[in-house]
């Protein structure tokens, strides 16, 4: 009868634990430099024609909150933080822009930011990922 | 033309729409009033070159009526028109009391 003989499942077991213990840093290393990328997309769309009001506060303004942890759904939110020179909160203002009002034309430079980088920014989830667990799976 | 389907689309509904923006003053007189404008593109892409092309871009209405009556008809009319679309915010403009429905389409 023949035999199948499957050595180092033991040291194969306790990579695989290590990398279940790494998984959250993993994914956070991954998330935060597509996140990165996002944020620069908007911030390169961000409107010149806030300048006026905002002297470029707007656009200084955007940054990355700190990570969640949702059940295992891992994501950081690009956020527009701080307030103008009149004390107009920033992210207000970034809404006005992108959705318009019924007096003032829409300017909008989030969704197509985001849609311009986000094929490039699941590649680099994907590429970071792959690179981090080949690391712990040698 | 694809942004003629949404025009066609928008124009069914009967109610008052203008690509981009509205002359100075015409919206005071009008009331509820709409705007469509594109401002990018979801194409496909094969054997380098643009195999499909897409335009995406937002209808916005704006309206005091309450009922919801305007933001059903103009889902319904995108719908019949086949142009793919996601209802993006409601919000409320509490100086001009409009309600402000966004909705996002591809065509």
């Amino acid at each position: 009868m023949a035999t199948i003989k499957f050595d180092g499942i033991a040291d194969y077991q306790k990579q695989l634990e290590k990398l279940g213990r790494a998984a959250p840093g993993i994914c956070k290393y991954a998330v935060y430099d597509a996140a990165g990328m996002v944020a620069d997309a908007i911030k390169e769309n961000c409107p010149e024609s806030d300048d006026k009001r905002t002297q470029g506060d707007l656009r200084r303004s955007i940054g990355l909150t700190g990570f969640k942890n949702d059940n295992g759904f891992i994501y950081t939110k690009v956020v527009f933080s701080g307030y103008d020179r009149k004390g107009t909160p920033l992210d207000l203002i970034a809404r006005v822009l992108e959705s318009g009002k019924s007096y003032k034309r829409k300017h909008a430079f989030i969704r197509p930011a985001v849609n311009k980088v986000k094929r490039a920014a699941e590649f680099a989830i994907e590429k970071a990922l792959n690179e981090k667990i080949n690391q712990y799976m040698k | 033309m694809a942004l003629q389907t949404l025009k066609d689309a928008l124009d069914a509904t009967q109610l008052p729409f203008a690509h981009f923006a509205w002359a100075k003053g015409a919206k005071e007189l009008l009331g509820d009033h709409g705007v469509y404008a594109e401002d990018g593109a979801n194409d496909l892409y094969g054997d380098d070159i643009h195999a499909e092309k897409a335009v995406e871009g937002t209808v916005d209405y704006y309206t005091r009526d309450g009922s919801g009556t305007p933001q059903t008809t103009i889902e319904t009319a995108l719908n019949n028109g086949k142009i793919a679309w996601y209802l993006n915010s409601i919000q409320f403009e509490e100086e001009t009391g409009y309600v402000h429905y966004e909705w996002v389409f591809q065509v």
